[in-house]
């Protein structure tokens, strides 16, 4: 009963982990808008994994818009 | 750690054997689902604050997929000896657990703390078995064994050779130098240095720190018939330490002012589990979520390599037997775990015969079908493993912290070696920047 509840309080207190300040709230948070798959073991437990096949082609833009950017060989 | 009694020792172990009914479990599920006869697999539903959405519309599937698993695990049970209705009594409460797994892992708070259900279906077997105590009539159908390696023959068709060597060689160079020699000096470090007892451990540790953390972990359990306790041990530092690497990496790479695209690379070679490399990355910003997942996506390719050549150096070194009257050859085959025969069969299919034959979009949508079979293999298997495991027996692999010096300094290793490699690769050095 002890351990159950202990378990509980344990899914419970990581069920709020958002509302932390610092680091950890921020990480979570920022998981939570982009609904990311954080817990994934393997690639292909992640939404879109067959998009990073072909990086090139996704329409991204480089954070440093002053590097040349290069296409995957 | 097989459950093949006296009886049946003499029936080909192709019937007798968890290695090859992992494979014909794990083929029949691939080939019906690349036949197009499975077409979905029920899971547990998200959640925020009504637990009930979990659940909502999947009551039904979840129960079919569940009376399906008992009954084919059951068939598999009876054939290698076992009971056929006393598996059954015991499975569907094994699953129900599993299922409990999952629906604390699929809140929404959860699994973006990075906590996933291999963390809670340890725990849910751990609480039992360490309290209550695991009963007797849950016995039969606790066969983590075969969980395991069904679900690396599954994984081993997502293990796609043909598509990752399309990914660039600025990938590779990070993933693919870096992880074998950080691996090889874990081992030695582990064994010679900290002169930890049992090699196995060591081997597990280092695989999870080198590769992808908790299914490279199984591999390599399973590769070496490590103990239970070893991979729970493994899987929980691991755990532990991708969430706090998933929220540091990002915070000390922007506050030195790094390339993100350096560090995406540096997170994605270095940060255990995908989807924690999935979220730092992102951290970051865009372009290095991506390079992260890509170089973690090489990586996560390595699996069915190093799981395969352990396999073997464990059979010829760790495992050899002087005073067989086998010979050589025989006593590799012997002890070689076969599962890995399917491990790496199945990626073989998938990469050079499915792939080409069916279209990648094709293949792509068995795999999401796979992956979920897959994740309920591994959840049974942390469930089953959590109920056979003593805290006692647990707190005895610790060895005086050696396995968490071996994590630390395997960890500190890891993070040098992979930063010298991304800025060579992905700092415009050694080739072209990507993005």
């Amino acid at each position: 009963m002890v351990g159950a509840l202990a378990l509980g309080a344990l899914a419970l207190g990581l069920a709020q982990a958002g509302r932390l300040p610092g680091a950890l709230g921020e990480t979570v948070r920022g998981n939570l808008a982009a609904d990311r798959e954080a817990t994934a073991l393997f690639y292909t437990e992640v939404d879109g994994w067959a998009d990073w096949l072909n990086p090139a082609s996704a329409s991204v833009s480089s954070p440093r818009s002053d590097q040349p950017i290069a296409k995957w060989p | 750690m097989t459950h093949a009694p006296d009886a049946s020792a003499q029936r080909s172990t192709l019937l007798t054997s968890e290695d090859w009914w992992a494979i014909w479990l794990g083929g029949l599920l691939i080939a019906l689902t690349a036949a197009g006869v499975i077409t979905g697999v029920a899971g547990v539903g998200r959640w925020t604050g009504d637990p009930t959405a979990a659940f909502a519309g999947r009551l039904l599937p979840i129960a079919v997929l569940g009376i399906g698993f008992a009954l084919v695990t059951a068939i598999a049970a009876q054939v290698m000896g076992g009971s056929f209705m006393l598996h059954q009594t015991g499975f569907i409460p094994l699953f129900l657990l599993a299922v409990v797994a999952y629906f604390i892992a699929n809140q929404t708070g959860i699994r973006a703390a990075g906590v996933g259900y291999a963390f809670w279906a340890l725990l849910v077997g751990l609480l039992i078995s360490n309290t209550v105590g695991t009963p007797d009539w849950l016995t039969p159908a606790i066969r983590s064994e075969l969980y395991i390696k069904t679900g690396l023959v599954l994984l081993g068709a997502e293990i796609l050779f043909n598509r990752v060597l399309s990914l660039g060689p600025p990938g590779l160079f990070v993933a693919w130098l870096v992880t074998p020699i950080v691996l090889l000096v874990m081992y030695r470090f582990g064994t010679r240095v900290l002169k930890m007892t049992s090699p196995s451990l060591v081997i597990i540790i280092a695989a999870a720190t080198s590769v992808c953390g908790v299914s490279a972990a199984i591999a390599v359990a399973a590769a070496t018939r490590a103990k239970k306790d070893e991979l729970t041990l493994a899987v929980g530092m691991t755990l532990i330490f991708t969430v706090v690497m998933m929220v540091l990496m990002p915070i000390g790479i922007r506050a030195i002012g790094m390339d993100p695209i350096v560090g995406g690379a540096w997170i994605g070679g270095t940060v255990d589990a995908t989807g924690a490399v999935v979220a730092a990355g992102a951290m970051l910003g865009e372009d290095a979520g991506q390079v992260a997942a890509v170089v973690k996506m090489i990586q996560n390719i390595l699996i069915g390599v190093i799981a395969f050549l352990v396999a073997v150096y464990w059979v010829t070194n760790v495992e050899k037997s002087d005073g067989s009257s086998q010979p050589a050859a025989m006593q590799i085959w012997t002890r070689f775990p076969k599962f890995i025969l399917g491990f790496i069969g199945a990626s073989l299919v998938f990469s050079f015969i499915l792939t080409p034959m069916m279209g990648e979009e094709a293949v792509t949508g068995i795999l999401d079908l796979t992956s979920d079979f897959r994740g309920w293999f591994f959840c049974l298997a942390f469930v089953s493993i959590g109920l056979e495991s003593n805290m006692k027996e647990l707190m005895g692999q610790v060895q005086g912290g050696r396995p968490i010096q071996l994590y630390l300094v395997g960890q500190a290793f890891n993070l040098v070696l992979t930063l010298g490699a991304a800025y060579l690769a992905f700092g415009g050095i050694l080739f072209d920047r990507v993005l």
